[in-house]
């Protein structure tokens, strides 16, 4: 008697029962395992992108929102800081690097970044090094330039912005891997800036940018934005003109968003954390560390989440056992014939054991694979929201899952197993002569 | 057989409830003995409370007369003096004179861009100083290297890490390289125990999203 065959043959017979309670299996498998890849990858996924630069420079205000502001270009900017904190700024002793960023404006739902050329040239990604250009080049205007013509449009000579010079100033565009893809836009064509982040309709007529040049996809949100020379930002119309608010003191519409900076680590990186968080204008923080927070943050939450996909495992085990219990009336026959042809007590509670394991396993291997899958239809949402690519990748934990979920089906089934125990066979088969 | 084991429940509660027999009454001898037997071994501290610079250089020198094959020196003890790096060699004696030597210290890793996986990091003495007070000075630094090619995930709690040291003074583009450094390194983790945090200091949440919140990771 192969008792794998009677196993096998009794898990098909019974086919909607037996996939009715694996799907229920598999469910909470496929629950636990894609709440636990997808933070993982997704932190990850995070964690790349806050390594473009180790620390971010910004108006007082709050760190996350800085930091998701700037790398990610997400929500609003937390103000703006004065040029002249700049170069107070880029100028201390350990910053090997410092990129202005300015932000504000965008383009069908794409966030426009105004860089210098020095963040195409500084920026590295982890893993893949410099950023490299899929087509065209970057265009040319350095830190030194914005500063020299920061000065000519702003400085205490300066009464103000001279439109004259505007008309001599070619706009021009980089875009990222995602925005060439999407807008089907490529190397010549002309772009016009909206302003505001949100949907708006608000044109910067006199803004139309040339694209120069298309980064190569990097896997983070710098493939969803569009770098323009930051010094465009404030030749647009309305933008650094805005005296009122200014005034007002609401923001300091001649400054800039943000800074990159990249530090010599440690003694250095601390005391340019230290000097710039005592300034009264202005915050530095460590992305990393905030995007370390943030997953600590979303953590609480992922845990109950898993707590409860667990409980349906669990909920979904049980169903098991009842559905092996309620076929246990109809099965005492079947049982009695085994056990005249020679099987033993532990035969039978070997075979329901087994019934019970085999469907919890298939529950848990299908509700791994069909994790993967959602994992990755989640992950391709989240690149689109955020620009940050996941790789979602099922490890050595899975298959101790798998494991532990088909060691706890023949447990599970050790129940209608000892039921079957009990069957007394000569009682049986008379009862039914 | 329920009931007995009941009785037997019952006896034991009495006789756990019932007072306990007078003590006898102590005399001066059997006090002095008592005494001796229950006095608490007071655990010696690792960390330094030399306050001076020249008690700091005592000390280092007392350890270097030892000639411990394995020096445990406070990174306290290693600090305080002043750096020139006008001078060729900036170190004074005592502090070359630990060069090459194999030492054990403990401090904090200072966080940096990578959580996982660090091989190389800078320690500090004190963690809640270093964020909250005046930031480490270089020659309060240690950098730390370890022999692991893994490395090590970050952690908030103290570390003891033990390698040989090397005391160096390079320049690299203007910029001072680290001066102290531990090669071929090996760590443990211990529990936290912050020498510059006050007593009642939770680590767990005190340190409010400057250094990243959590066990380890």
């Amino acid at each position: 008697m192969n008792i794998i065959k009677i196993v096998v043959r009794n898990v098909k017979r019974r086919r909607l029962s037996t996939s009715l309670t694996a799907a229920s299996v598999a469910l909470g498998v496929a629950l636990f395992v894609a709440i636990g890849v997808l933070r993982q990858a997704s932190e990850q996924g995070f964690q790349r992108t806050a390594g473009i630069c180790d620390t971010i420079v910004g108006a007082k205000g709050d760190s996350l929102q800085l930091s998701l502001n700037t790398l990610y270009h997400m929500g609003f900017s937390t103000g703006n800081i004065s040029l002249a904190s700049f170069n107070e700024i880029r100028n201390q002793e350990g910053v090997s690097w410092a990129a202005p960023i300015a932000l504000g404006d965008s383009y069908r739902s794409h966030r426009i970044v105004g860089v210098s050329s020095e963040f195409f040239e500084q920026v590295k990604i982890a893993g893949s090094g410099n950023l490299s250009f899929s087509e065209g080049r970057s265009f040319d205007f350095s830190t030194e330039q914005f500063v020299e013509e920061h000065e000519h449009l702003f400085g205490e000579q300066q009464a103000g912005h001279d439109h004259e010079d505007d008309e001599h100033f070619s706009y021009q565009a980089v875009i990222g891997a995602n925005v060439a893809t999407k807008l089907l836009l490529k190397v010549g064509d002309k772009i016009v800036p909206t302003h505001g982040v949100e949907k708006s309709t608000e044109r910067h007529d006199d803004a139309a940018s040339e694209i120069v040049g298309i980064l190569a996809a990097t896997g983070t949100p710098i493939d969803r934005a569009i770098y323009i020379p930051i010094i465009a930002y404030y030749k647009m119309e309305g933008h650094a003109t805005d005296h009122e608010a200014e005034l007002e003191g609401t923001r300091d519409a001649r400054g800039i968003s943000a800074i990159m900076l990249s530090t010599k680590s440690g003694y250095y990186r601390q005391q340019i954390y230290r000097n710039i968080n005592n300034r009264l204008d202005a915050m530095a923080v460590f992305p990393s560390i905030e995007m370390r927070k943030l997953f600590k943050l979303i953590g609480s939450g992922d845990i109950v989440l898993r707590i409860i996909s667990l409980l349906v495992v669990v909920v979904a085990l049980i169903g098991v056992l009842v559905s092996l219990y309620n076929a246990m009336g109809a099965r005492r026959k079947e049982f009695a014939i085994l056990r005249a042809l020679g099987a033993s007590r532990r035969s039978i509670i070997t075979i329901v054991s087994l019934e019970s394991a085999v469907i919890a396993f298939m529950g848990a291997v299908f509700g791994v694979l069909l994790a993967s899958l959602a994992a990755l239809v989640l992950a391709t949402e989240l690149h689109k929201f955020s620009g940050v690519t996941i790789n979602v990748s099922l490890a050595v934990e899975e298959i101790y899952l798998i494991a532990i979920v088909t060691l706890a089906g023949a447990l599970a089934g050790l129940i209608p197993a000892l039921e079957a125990y009990r069957t007394e066979a000569a009682k049986q088969l008379s009862s039914n002569v | 057989m329920f009931k007995n084991t009941l009785l037997l429940l019952l006896f034991i509660l009495a006789s756990a409830c019932a007072d306990e027999t007078p003590e006898p009454v102590d005399t001066i001898a059997s006090l002095r003995d008592r005494m001796e037997s229950t006095k608490v071994e007071k655990k010696e501290s690792f960390w330094s409370t030399a306050n001076t610079l020249e008690e700091r250089q005592q000390k280092i020198e007392k350890i270097i007369e030892a000639g411990d094959p394995v020096m445990v020196i406070d990174m306290h003890d290693m600090g305080g003096w002043e750096f020139d790096e006008l001078l060729k060699d900036p170190f004074p004696n005592y502090i070359r004179a630990l060069d090459g030597k194999e030492i054990v210290t403990r401090g904090f890793m200072m966080p940096d861009i990578d959580f996982e996986h660090i091989q190389k990091f800078h320690l500090v003495r004190s963690l809640y100083s270093c964020c909250f007070g005046a930031p480490p000075q270089l020659n309060e630094i240690l950098r730390v290297e370890l022999t692991n090619p893994e490395g090590m995930d970050y952690t908030y709690n103290t570390i003891e890490v033990r390698g040989i040291l090397r005391v160096v003074f390079e320049m690299e583009d203007g910029l001072v390289e680290d001066l102290l450094r531990l090669e071929n390194a090996t760590y443990r983790v211990l529990d936290f125990e912050d020498p510059g945090a006050p007593i009642d200091f939770d680590a767990a949440t005190g340190f409010d999203g400057v250094v990243p919140s959590g066990e380890s990771y």
